[in-house]
C-alpha cells in the first residue's frame, strides 16, 4: 500500500490540471451550498434569537378607541400570554416622517442600543437606523408635529425594535429608507400629554397562540378593528423571515441543479483519468494484487481530490455566507447577525467526497474486472454494430464517412454524449435562471411603476370630505386602501382598494382588459393562493366596517405588487359600502395644495426605493451566475476532453492516413456543434422551467414574482454557453496538434 | 529514389541522451520487397516511422524523389503520408466505428479512389466481410483491412510495421504473401520491419540494424515464394 501511495501522490502531481478541476468543482459545490446555508440559517437563527430576546408578539392589532374591557377580552382568549396597548401615530419631523408608539409598559419590547433604560420620564427612544442616518444623539432634541401640535423630545435612548426589523415606515415604499423614515417610543403618558383630546388607545400587540384569532379579534372589535396582523402577514418581520426562506430555497434549488453539473464534471474528469490508467490497472492485477486493494487505491484518487476541495470549500464557506448576510444588512435591523449551519451541509459535503470516491472507483472497475492480459494486449475494443439509421441507405449513405464515424460513436457511446448534452443543457438552465431572476425583478419593478400605475405623486390627506369640499375641482384619481377579510381566501387578510375615477392606476386584467365597474378584480397571486376563480362570488368585509359585502369576481389581474382585490368606487357605494379616500393620484401636471397634505411621495422615489430592494439580493445573483459560468467553462471543457481522450487512438489513426489537422478539427467541431446544439434546444425551456420554479421560490403573500424572460435573456445565456462550448474545441484543437501518432500506434501500453 | 543518408536520431530521456539510429545510409527500391530485421531496441520502428513522416530524424538526409523528407514541415509531412505512405501497424489500428469497406474507403478517399474501396478488400480475400466492424472479425481480417486500407492509397511506399506480430504462423505467412505479391505486381517499395528472421527469405533485400546501427545489408536476388497453400 507504501507504494501505492506514493504512485497516487505522484500521479496527482503529474495530472495536476485535472485533478484541479476536480477539486474545483467539489470546492464549489461546497462553497456554494455550505455558503448559502450559512446565510440563511444565520439569518433565521438571528431572527428566532432576537425575537425570543425581545419577546416579539404573536399579533399586532389596530383598532379605534380600544377601551380595558377589549383588552380584558382579548386576555381571557385561551392560549394568549400577554396583552400590551398603546398609542400609534404618524408625525412629521421636519420633512421626514416617525411612527411614534407611546407604550405604557415597564418592559417594552425593544432592545437598547444606547442610552438610558426605558423609563416613564419625558423623552423619546430612537430608532438606531434613523438615528445614524440622520446623525442623531442622545441628548438631542426630536421635533415632532401631529394635527398641527409641534413638541420636541429629549432623545434618551437609541433602540432597535424587533417588531420592526423589516421597517419601511409607510405603505407607498417597498424597502426601508432610513433618512426619510424612523420610529420612536416614548412613555403613553407622555404622548397623551403632548397631544392632548386628539388620540386615545389605537393599538393592541398580543403575545401567544389561538387556532382562530383572527375571528375572535374580528368579534371584539367589530367595526372599530382597522388592521390585524401576525407574524406571517406583518411586513416589518414577515419580509425579514421570508427572505430566510428566499435564500433557503434559492440555496436548495441552485444547488441541486449545480450540484448535479458539478458531479457530472467530476465524474467525466475521474473517469478520463482513469481510462488512462487501464494498463496500469492490468499491471497491477498482473503483479498479484487483488480487485480490493486496486479499487481502494483508485477510490483514493477520488477521496484525496474530492477531499480536499470538499474541505477548502467547507473552510471559505463563511466567506460566502457573510457576504450574502452583507448584502440584507442594508434592508434588516438586526443587533447582532450570526451565521449557522446544519447538518445539511455535513451531508452534501459527504455527498461531494462520495461521489468522487465512486466516481474513481467505477471507472477503474471496468479494467479490474477483466484479465489483465486483454487490457495489456489492448483488446478492449467496444462491440459495434449497425445502427437502426443505416437501414435507409438513402439517408446514411449520403454522410462522409467522419459523419458516420461521429454518429455511429454517438450510438455506441451514448452516456457520453448524453454527457455532453446534459452539460450544455445544464448550462443553460443555471443561465436563464442566472440572469433572468434579475430580470424578473427589474422587470416587476419595472411593469409596477411604468405600466400598472401611470402617476408623478401619491398624496395622503387626513379627511377625504374637507378636502373635497375645500377643493372641489382638484384633479387626479382617489384610493380608499384599507384592510378586508375576504370569504373564502386564504387565511390571510389583504388589502382592497377602491378606485376613483381616474386614469392613474392602469392595471390590467391578464386578458387585457381595464378595470370597470360591475365587480371585483383579485390579483392572479391571491385568486391562486385562495383558489378563486373569475365569475365567483365573494364575501367582504373590509376593516373599519360592519357590514359584509357580496361581489362577483369579474377578473384577475396581472400585478405582482400588493396581492389583494381592486374595484371602482362606483361599484362599491352600490353595494352601500362607505367611500373615505386618503390617496390621491395626481399626474405632473396637477397643482395641489401643500398645506392641506399628510405626505407626498413620488413615484420616481419609490421606484428608487424599489430598485434599491431589488440591489439587496443582486449580490447574491451575481454571486451564483459567477458560480454557474465557472461551473459551465469546466463542465463543457470536461466533456469535450473526454471525448478526445476515448478517440485519441482515432484520431492519431487518421494522421497517420493523411488527415490533416484542419480537417480533423472540422470533424470535431461538427460534432461539438451537434452536441450543443441539442443541448441548447433542450436547455431553452428546461431553462424557462427552472427560472419559473426558481422566482417562485421568492413569492411572499403580498408580492408575487413572476419569472420574466425576453430575447435579451435567452440570447445572453445561448451566446455564453454557445461561446463556452464552441471554445472547448479551441482546446481540443490545440490537443491535436500535439497528437503523437508514433505512440498512439503502439499498443495500449 | 528513396535514399537514407546519414540518418540519426536521439532522444533526450532526463540528463541522458539516447541513441535511437545512428549514421543510417541505405537506398530502397520500388517494387520490391525490404524487410529490416534486427532485436528489440535496435531502432527498427524508429526507423520506420521517420520513413513514413511520423517522426522526424535529428541529423541526416532521408531523400524521396529528390526531395529531403527531413526538411518537410507538418503541413508537408500530412500531404506526404496522405499522397505516398501506406501503413500498416501490429495493431492493426482500425477505426472501430466504421466497417471494412468504409475503413479502408475513408483512406482510399483522401487519393480520390473511393470506388476501389471494395476492390481492394477483395485483394485481400475479405469481400465477404466488407459490411463487418473490426470488433467483429479477427486478427487476421483486421490486419487484412489495415494493408487493403493502405494500399487503396496507392501508395508508392508501403511501411509495416509487425503485421504479423499479433497473429499465428499461417495467418503471418498469408500476410507475408500479399505484401509480396503487392511488391511484385506494382511499383511500391514495401517495407516490412519485424523482429522474425524466419522471414528474411522471402524479401528482395534485407537490411539488419543492431543498436541503431546497420549491421548489415543483404541482396536476395530469388526471394522464396510463399506457397499456394497458405492463400
Amino acid at each position: 500500500m507504501k507504494y501505492l501511495n506514493l504512485k497516487l501522490i505522484r500521479d496527482v502531481r503529474k495530472n495536476w490540471t485535472q485533478f484541479f478541476s476536480v477539486f474545483l468543482m467539489a470546492f464549489l459545490s461546497v462553497l456554494l451550498f455550505v455558503g448559502l446555508q450559512g446565510a440563511w440559517k444565520g439569518l433565521d437563527v438571528s431572527l428566532h434569537h432576537y425575537s425570543r430576546q425581545s419577546r416579539l408578539s404573536n399579533y399586532w392589532i389596530r383598532a379605534v378607541n380600544i377601551q380595558k374591557a377589549d383588552l380584558n377580552k382579548l386576555k381571557a382568549i385561551p392560549g394568549v400570554t400577554s396583552v400590551s396597548s398603546g398609542i400609534k401615530i404618524q408625525t412629521q419631523s421636519g420633512k421626514k416622517q416617525i411612527t411614534i408608539e407611546g407604550v405604557n409598559t415597564k418592559r417594552p419590547s425593544f432592545t437598547l442600543v444606547k442610552g438610558n433604560n426605558f423609563s416613564q420620564t419625558n423623552g423619546i427612544w430612537i430608532d438606531k437606523e434613523y438615528a445614524i442616518a440622520n446623525n442623531i444623539k442622545i441628548g438631542d432634541q426630536l421635533p415632532l408635529k401631529f394635527n398641527h401640535v409641534k413638541v420636541k423630545y429629549p432623545v434618551k435612548g437609541i433602540i432597535q425594535s424587533a417588531s420592526k426589523i423589516f421597517f419601511t415606515g409607510s405603505q407607498d415604499y417597498i424597502a426601508p429608507n432610513h433618512s426619510k423614515y424612523g420610529y420612536a417610543y416614548l412613555p403613553e403618558v407622555y404622548l397623551k400629554k403632548s397631544f392632548p383630546n386628539i388620540i386615545s388607545t389605537n393599538f393592541v400587540t398580543l403575545s401567544g397562540h389561538h387556532a382562530n384569532m383572527r375571528q375572535r379579534i374580528e368579534q371584539i372589535f367589530g367595526k372599530r378593528l382597522m388592521m390585524y396582523d401576525n407574524r406571517s402577514t406583518l411586513t416589518e418581520v414577515a419580509t425579514a423571515f421570508d427572505r430566510v426562506t428566499e435564500i433557503k430555497n434559492l440555496s436548495y434549488l441552485f444547488s441541486f441543479i449545480f450540484i448535479l453539473l458539478a458531479i457530472l464534471a467530476m465524474f467525466t474528469t475521474i473517469r478520463r483519468l482513469i481510462a488512462d490508467q487501464t494498463s496500469e490497472i492490468a499491471v497491477l492485477k498482473a503483479l498479484g494484487f487483488s480487485n480490493q486493494l486496486i479499487g481502494l487505491h483508485y477510490g483514493s484518487f477520488g477521496l484525496l481530490v474530492g477531499g480536499l476541495g470538499s474541505l477548502t470549500g467547507a473552510i471559505f464557506s463563511p466567506v460566502v455566507s457573510l457576504f450574502v448576510l452583507s448584502t440584507q444588512k442594508t434592508m434588516f435591523s438586526l443587533p447582532k447577525w450570526q451565521l449557522a449551519y446544519t447538518y445539511t451541509s455535513l451531508w452534501v459535503l459527504i455527498l461531494v467526497i462520495a461521489i468522487c470516491v465512486l466516481s474513481a472507483y467505477f471507472a477503474a472497475y471496468s479494467a479490474m474486472r477483466g484479465l489483465p492480459a486483454d487490457f495489456l494486449r489492448g483488446d478492449s475494443e467496444k462491440e459495434v454494430h449497425h445502427i437502426f439509421l443505416e437501414r435507409f441507405p438513402g439517408i446514411f449513405g449520403r454522410f462522409s464517412y467522419g459523419a458516420r464515424w461521429i454518429i455511429r460513436d454517438a450510438f455506441f457511446n451514448k452516456i457520453r454524449i448524453l454527457m455532453g448534452i446534459v452539460g450544455v443543457a445544464g448550462g443553460m438552465m443555471l443561465m436563464i435562471a442566472g440572469i433572468g431572476m434579475p430580470q424578473s425583478i427589474n422587470h416587476l419593478v419595472d411593469k409596477t411603476y411604468t405600466q400598472d400605475y401611470d402617476y408623478a405623486k401619491r398624496l395622503t390627506v387626513n379627511d377625504y370630505a374637507s378636502f373635497k369640499n375645500k377643493y372641489p375641482q382638484q384633479k387626479g384619481q382617489w384610493l380608499q386602501v384599507s384592510q378586508a377579510h375576504f370569504s373564502k381566501d386564504d387565511g390571510y387578510n389583504r388589502y382592497l382598494t377602491i378606485l376613483g375615477k381616474g386614469h392613474e392606476v392602469k392595471l390590467k386584467t391578464v386578458d387585457g382588459k381595464e378595470i370597470k365597474s360591475g365587480g371585483i378584480y383579485l390579483t392572479h397571486g391571491f385568486a391562486e393562493k385562495a383558489h378563486i376563480k373569475k365569475g365567483e362570488k365573494l364575501r367582504i368585509k373590509t376593516f373599519g366596517g360592519n357590514d359584509n359585502h357580496y361581489f362577483k369576481v369579474k377578473g384577475i389581474i396581472d400585478g405582482q405588487v400588493s396581492q389583494g382585490a381592486y374595484l371602482t368606487a362606483k361599484t362599491w357605494k352600490k353595494a352601500k359600502g362607505e367611500y373615505q379616500p386618503t390617496t390621491l393620484l395626481i399626474d405632473k401636471n396637477t397643482a395641489y395644495p401643500r398645506k392641506d397634505v399628510v405626505s407626498i411621495v413620488s413615484i420616481g422615489s419609490q421606484q428608487a426605493n424599489a430598485n434599491n430592494f431589488v440591489n439587496n439580493l443582486m449580490g447574491i445573483f451575481a454571486l451564483i451566475i459567477g458560480f454557474a459560468v465557472v461551473l459551465i467553462v469546466v463542465v463543457l471543457y470536461n466533456l469535450g476532453s473526454l471525448g478526445f481522450v476515448e478517440r485519441y487512438r482515432d484520431y492519431a489513426t487518421l494522421r497517420v492516413l493523411g488527415i490533416h489537422k484542419k480537417e480533423l478539427k472540422q470533424l470535431t467541431f461538427v460534432e461539438n456543434v451537434i452536441t450543443t446544439f441539442i443541448g441548447w434546444l433542450v436547455g431553452i425551456p428546461a431553462g424557462i422551467w427552472f427560472l419559473g420554479q426558481y422566482v417562485a421560490t421568492f413569492t411572499t403573500i403580498k408580492i408575487e414574482y413572476v419569472p420574466y424572460i425576453n430575447w435579451i435573456t435567452i440570447t445572453f445565456a445561448s451566446t455564453f454557453v454557445w461561446i463556452c462550448s464552441l471554445s472547448t474545441t479551441i482546446f481540443l484543437n490545440n490537443r491535436i496538434k500535439k497528437i503523437d501518432m508514433v505512440q498512439a500506434l503502439k499498443g495500449v501500453e | 529514389m528513396i535514399k537514407l543518408e546519414k540518418i540519426s536520431k536521439f532522444y533526450q530521456v532526463g540528463d541522458e541522451q539516447v541513441t535511437a539510429l545512428q549514421d543510417i545510409s541505405f537506398p530502397i527500391e520500388k517494387g520490391k520487397l525490404t524487410i529490416i530485421l534486427g532485436p528489440s531496441g535496435s531502432g527498427k520502428s524508429t526507423l520506420l516511422n521517420i520513413l513514413g513522416g511520423m517522426d522526424q530524424s535529428t541529423a541526416g538526409k532521408f531523400l524521396f524523389e529528390g526531395e529531403n523528407v527531413t526538411q518537410f514541415d507538418d503541413h508537408q509531412l500530412t500531404d506526404y503520408r496522405r499522397k505516398v505512405v501506406g501503413f500498416v501497424s501490429q495493431f492493426y489500428n482500425l477505426v472501430p466505428s466504421l466497417t471494412a469497406l468504409e475503413n479502408v474507403a475513408i483512406a482510399a478517399r483522401l487519393t480520390a479512389n473511393d470506388h476501389r474501396a471494395e476492390e481492394y478488400l477483395a485483394k485481400v480475400g475479405l469481400k465477404q466481410r466488407l459490411n463487418n466492424f473490426p470488433s467483429q472479425m479477427s486478427g487476421g481480417e483486421m490486419q487484412r483491412v489495415s494493408i487493403a486500407r493502405a494500399l487503396s492509397k496507392k501508395p508508392e511506399m508501403l511501411l509495416c510495421d509487425e503485421p504479423t506480430g499479433a497473429l499465428d504462423t499461417k495467418t503471418s505467412l498469408r500476410i507475408m504473401k500479399i505484401l509480396q505479391e503487392v511488391a511484385k505486381t506494382s511499383k511500391t517499395a514495401v517495407i516490412v520491419v519485424t523482429h522474425n528472421p524466419s522471414f528474411e527469405r522471402y524479401g528482395d533485400c534485407i537490411v539488419r540494424l543492431r543498436d541503431g546501427r546497420v549491421e548489415s545489408i543483404k541482396r536476395n536476388p530469388v526471394p522464396s515464394e510463399i506457397g499456394e497453400d497458405v492463400k
